[in-house]
Parts: C-alpha cells; sequence; structure tokens
C-alpha cells in the first residue's frame, strides 16, 4: 500500500453519493426526524465503495481538486474515507478535511436547527468524526490538520471546537494557489499560519484549476467557477468568472464515467451562462456542452445552478431550453432534469437593492415576471427546479414579504421544491447580523405556510411521477414518502409555536 | 511563488489587550486595505487570550476583508513573545496597531524603531 502522507478527507455526510440521488443529501441538513439517526444517515448519506486502501470510488469535487493540485505537485496524496483512516496511520503526516457546511451555519442547516431546536445531522456527523478515535490518533501522533472548503469561516465562531480538535490551519477561498505551499510547510515543521483567506487577485486563473484525478461524487463536473451577478449575500459572486474549456470537462466526464458513476451533474452558480456574454446566454457553446456529454453519456445529466433570468432569456429569444432539453437532455433513460435556483424574494424593491444584477438583462423591477416567466418554461420542459427564498435579507420591511407571498400564489402551478432560508451572513453581507426566529413576523410565518403547502404538494407529485424510482431504491422511497407524511403532521403541530413566537 | 511567501505581502503587527472590545480595529484595518498599500497582508497578533481564542476579537474586521488576501499567524501573549516576533519578521512591517492598555509592548515597539497606533 502506498504510504499517503498527505490524507484528505470528511465526514460521512459528505463523503457519500445520496444513493446516485444529489438532492437528498440535502437531509444531511436536517436532524433526525422520525427516524433514529443512524437510520437518516443511511437515508441521507449512505457509505461509499472504497478500494483497497480505504479510497472512495467517488468523493466530494472540492476535495477532488486539493487531491489532484497536490498530486501534481508530487506529494504522496489521497482521498479516503472516513472509516479507513485508521489504515493510513502509520504514514500521515498532514490531514485535510473539507466541508460545506461544518457546524450547520450555513443555509438550510441553520434553519431547520433554529426551527425544530436539534442539532443538524451534518453537524453531529461532523463532530463525531472530529472526536473519533482515528482523528484523535492522528493528530496524537503529531500530524497537522488542515481545514477547509465553503464553510471554512464557521470556524471562526467555533473556537472551542478548534481548540478541542488541534486544528492547525484554516483555508477559506479557492486554494489551488496556496494549498501546496501549506503542505509543503507542514511536512517540513514550518509554523503554519493559524488562517488564510485568499482573496479574489489570488484566485487561479483556468490553466491553474487541476483536473481531478478520480471520480466526484454523482459526476459533478465544474464548467464555470465565479459569477457574474454580484448578489450580495453571495459569496460565489466575490470570486471572478472563469469558463472551463471543453476538453478539460470532456475529460472530468470521462474520468467519472470509467469508475462507474452513472449520471453527469454539470456545475455553475448558473449552467446557462457557460460560454456566455456577461450575463447573456450564447446559444452555441451550451450546446456543444450537451453534445459532448450526450457523446460519451445516455444516462442522466443534471444542472447543479442555473439562473431564472438565463433560463427566461435563453428559451425567449433562442428556444434553447426547448432545444437542450428535447434534443439532448430527455430520452428513455431520463425523464426530468433537475436544478437549483435561486428566487430569493417577490419583492423588486428589495430586488433592487441587495441582487440588482440578478435579473440581468431584464431590469429588478420585472423580477416577479421573470420568476414566473422562468418557472412556466421549466414546468413545460420538465426542468425541476429546487428553489430558495431568503427571509430576513437585509433591509427587508414586511411588504417585501407580502411581495414574496404574492409571487407565491403565482407559482402554484408549477412544478418545484421551494425551501425557504434564514438570511446567513455571506458575501458582501458577511458583516451582517444573522436572521432568527426571533425576528419572525406574520409575514414571515404566512409566507413560509404557503411555501410548506407548495413544496408538500409538489414533493408528492414528483416522487410519483420522476423521483427514486429505481427498484433498488424502493426502501429509500418507502422512507421518503414517510417523511413528507411525518413533515405534514409536524407542520400542523409547528404552526402554533411559530405564531407564539411572532405574537411574542 | 506562493501566497504564503510572496515579497508583496504587507506585514502588520496587532497587539489585544484581553479586555479590548470595539470596532476601531475594523476601521484602522479597512483604511489600511483601502489605502491600496497592500494587496496581500500578514497579520501577527499578540494575544493573552491564547490561540485560537483571539479571532473572537478578529471576526470583525476577517469579515470585512473581502478584496484582499490575508493570513494571520499567532505571535504569543507576553513583551518576551512580542520581542522574539519582531525579530523573526524580516522587515516589511507597515503597520503596528496596539489595542487597549498595553504600555510595555509600546516600549518594544519604540526601541524597535517601529511606529504604532494605539486605539481603544
Amino acid at each position: 500500500m502506498p504510504d499517503y502522507e498527505v490524507i484528505i478527507t470528511s465526514d460521512r455526510t459528505m463523503m457519500s453519493n445520496h444513493h446516485g440521488k444529489e438532492f437528498l443529501g440535502f437531509l444531511t441538513t436536517g436532524p433526525a426526524l422520525f427516524l433514529p439517526e443512524r437510520m437518516w444517515l443511511w437515508l441521507a448519506a449512505p457509505k461509499v465503495r472504497v478500494d483497497s486502501e480505504g479510497r472512495p470510488v467517488e468523493a466530494p469535487y472540492g476535495l477532488r481538486k486539493v487531491e489532484a493540485k497536490l498530486v501534481d505537485a508530487g506529494f504522496k496524496a489521497a482521498i479516503v474515507d472516513p472509516d479507513y483512516l485508521e489504515k493510513h496511520l502509520g504514514s500521515v503526516k498532514v490531514l485535510m478535511v473539507g466541508h460545506h457546511d461544518f457546524f450547520a451555519y450555513g443555509p438550510p442547516s441553520n434553519e431547520w436547527w433554529l426551527l425544530t431546536g436539534k442539532e443538524p445531522v451534518n453537524r453531529v456527523s461532523f463532530i463525531n468524526f472530529m472526536r473519533s478515535d482515528a482523528v484523535r490518533k492522528i493528530k496524537g501522533k503529531g500530524a497537522k490538520i488542515i481545514v477547509g472548503g465553503p464553510a471554512a469561516w464557521q470556524w471562526l465562531w467555533e473556537l472551542n471546537f478548534w481548540e478541542e480538535f488541534g486544528v492547525d490551519t484554516v483555508v477559506d477561498g479557492e486554494a489551488e494557489k496556496v494549498i501546496v505551499d501549506v503542505v509543503e510547510k507542514a511536512l517540513n515543521g514550518d509554523p503554519l499560519p493559524d488562517y488564510i483567506s485568499v482573496g479574489p487577485l489570488d484566485t487561479p486563473s483556468v490553466e491553474e484549476i487541476p483536473t481531478i484525478k478520480g471520480a466526484s461524487v454523482n459526476g459533478l463536473v465544474e464548467v464555470m467557477r465565479g459569477c457574474p451577478r454580484g448578489c450580495r449575500f453571495c459569496s460565489v459572486t466575490l470570486r471572478p468568472l472563469r469558463h472551463i474549456p471543453l476538453e478539460v470537462i470532456e475529460k472530468e466526464v470521462k474520468i467519472n464515467l470509467m469508475s462507474g458513476v452513472s449520471s453527469v451533474l454539470l456545475h455553475s452558480e448558473d449552467v446557462l451562462l457557460y460560454g456566455g456574454n456577461g450575463v447573456k446566454p450564447n446559444p452555441e457553446p451550451l450546446i456543444r456542452l450537451h453534445e459532448l456529454v450526450r457523446k460519451n453519456f445516455k444516462g442522466p445529466i443534471a444542472w447543479s445552478h442555473a439562473s431564472l433570468a438565463s433560463i427566461k432569456y435563453s428559451e425567449d429569444n433562442y428556444g434553447l431550453i426547448s432545444k437542450l432539453m428535447n434534443d439532448y437532455v430527455l430520452n428513455d433513460e431520463q425523464k426530468f432534469l433537475g436544478v437549483e435556483v435561486g428566487i430569493e424574494t417577490g419583492s423588486p424593491r428589495l430586488a433592487k437593492s441587495v441582487m440588482p444584477a440578478k435579473s440581468l438583462p431584464y431590469p429588478p423591477i420585472k423580477w416577479p415576471d421573470v420568476v414566473e416567466d422562468a418557472f412556466s418554461i421549466m414546468h413545460e420542459n420538465y426542468v425541476i427546479p429546487a428553489a430558495t427564498l431568503i427571509v430576513g435579507l437585509p433591509g427587508e420591511t414586511p411588504d417585501d414579504v407580502v411581495k414574496t407571498a404574492e409571487l407565491m400564489d403565482k407559482l402554484k402551478y408549477y412544478r418545484s421544491v421551494i425551501v425557504p432560508m434564514f438570511f446567513v451572513p455571506m458575501g458582501n453581507f458577511r458583516n451582517r447580523d444573522w436572521f432568527n426566529k426571533h425576528y419572525l413576523t406574520s409575514e414571515h410565518v404566512d409566507l413560509m405556510l404557503k411555501i410548506l403547502q407548495h413544496t408538500l404538494y409538489w414533493a408528492e407529485d414528483i416522487m410519483n411521477k420522476y423521483y427514486v424510482k429505481e427498484p433498488h431504491l424502493a426502501p429509500v422511497r418507502l422512507c421518503l414518502k414517510l417523511f413528507l407524511q411525518y413533515v405534514k403532521w409536524r407542520a400542523s403541530k409547528l404552526l402554533p409555536t411559530l405564531t407564539a413566537t411572532v405574537t411574542r | 511563488m506562493g501566497l504564503l511567501s510572496d515579497g508583496n505581502t504587507k506585514r502588520v503587527v496587532l497587539v489585544l489587550s484581553h479586555d479590548y472590545v470595539g470596532d476601531d480595529l475594523l476601521d484602522e484595518v479597512k483604511k489600511l486595505v483601502m489605502s491600496g498599500k497592500a494587496r496581500r497582508l500578514t497579520f501577527y497578533v499578540i494575544s493573552p487570550d491564547g490561540r485560537p481564542k483571539y479571532f473572537q476579537k478578529l471576526r470583525p474586521m476577517i469579515s470585512s476583508i473581502i478584496s484582499t488576501s490575508f493570513t494571520v499567524v499567532y505571535g504569543g501573549s507576553t513583551a518576551e513573545d512580542l520581542r522574539r516576533l519582531l525579530k523573526s519578521i524580516d522587515g516589511g512591517i507597515v503597520a503596528a496597531i496596539i489595542v487597549g492598555n498595553c504600555d510595555e509592548f509600546k516600549e518594544i515597539l519604540e526601541s524597535s524603531g517601529i511606529n504604532y497606533k494605539v486605539l481603544g
């Protein structure tokens, strides 16, 4: 067995393919409800296949990038499943731990936590992992612990855990240009900084982003990094926009397929802007991107995120959503395409204030119409969105919330799952106050009830017609159906509590 | 050359007293970043709070620096630690900021010929 000096890992909620259903991963952001925690973990984040060295066949894409950068630089580095760390006790000198929500402060984890009063599974799982014998032994033998990822900032709010776990360095931001230097220092026994924050000027160029060496969870492949829309609540938008060349994308798709991954998840903050002109989608590169995927693969394709303005613009001007869906995506094996979209607010006033470019090329005043038109386009073309709304954005007034509720009324006809999220200070709003349930107003409660009714209705419809239909996933399907029933019952119980909170 | 060893990195020494609470450190660092003096910053922190508890006082500052890369290094808690830190830093200190009542630290900075600002 190779002697890996650098082990890259995470806890089970991250190191899973969520039964091949990316959306099921969201269950890790909530507490275990109606099921024992072990069962909940199986439902949301089952164990993954590993090789004889404990290296997972599929691993989170961010960890794959770190692994690739270190391997390219000549380090003996590998991603290892959290259950197999002890196999490498003899060789490990640096333990790198990545996560997108270490302590469940991110959306929507913090919201489920606040509403239910129970710690989300991702937090519990991560803390248990860091307290595991394997991690303690690794730290005990003097290895350095480096943590990072999009949730790196959360360590600033968990200094007791930082101390308890013996974390040496926290890396916040895109790591490609810093990670080799940090690991080299760690291996040489040089002093390490406690905290590294990588600003926009130090983000890697396209050429500096390495190609992954092993498969990513559910075939995720990055097609673009950064976002041009500049929403003030978002951290991604602080980074410059980079388009990954088609030949690199193809290479990564092939790596995933060769490892037996049976899906392709195109990742970008707005897939429809791939090869685009600023905020305007450009049909040709998008068609070439989908052609390239279909040339290699007949199975399911998904987009990680798309903006509603891009969906409307590309369909209205080029009939592009229909073309991509009919000519490339839908086939005998694929009956829908899943994507995350952001509504955030139904108020044109608030949209103009906190996300003035999200509606572009349409003006912010038209934002509710853009949202409704995009939902209609997606409904007709079997694109099923998981949409987010942000409750408690800085500067939000009761009237803004009412406008969002009015938009929800218009969206009720369109197949979608909508998730409200409490505002978390990130991006240009990093220094603002957190939203918590004590700030809830009766308008918020009305809005959240509308969202709940919408999502429960459409979740059942989607489950019945499209989702988790594979015979081997019958137990998962049963658990999900029971879960939906539980949420309905629980919501009826929760309503008086919420109302009482608002009244107080 | 990597972010950690770049010659263009500006160095800032922060001496934080135990009882400091306030935003003037944040304002001072913002001025430094806005002045365009630094594309990258390294903060060397002397604090009696110990590692990593001293971050409690740095959260507002860290949350506010968006455009510039920076690293934070803990230098210890005592006057002797500051003396050792200054010896180990190979020049390039653009600012020293003392927050709170820390007279013994002022003397060390003065004797090293480093200009400092006192806040709080």
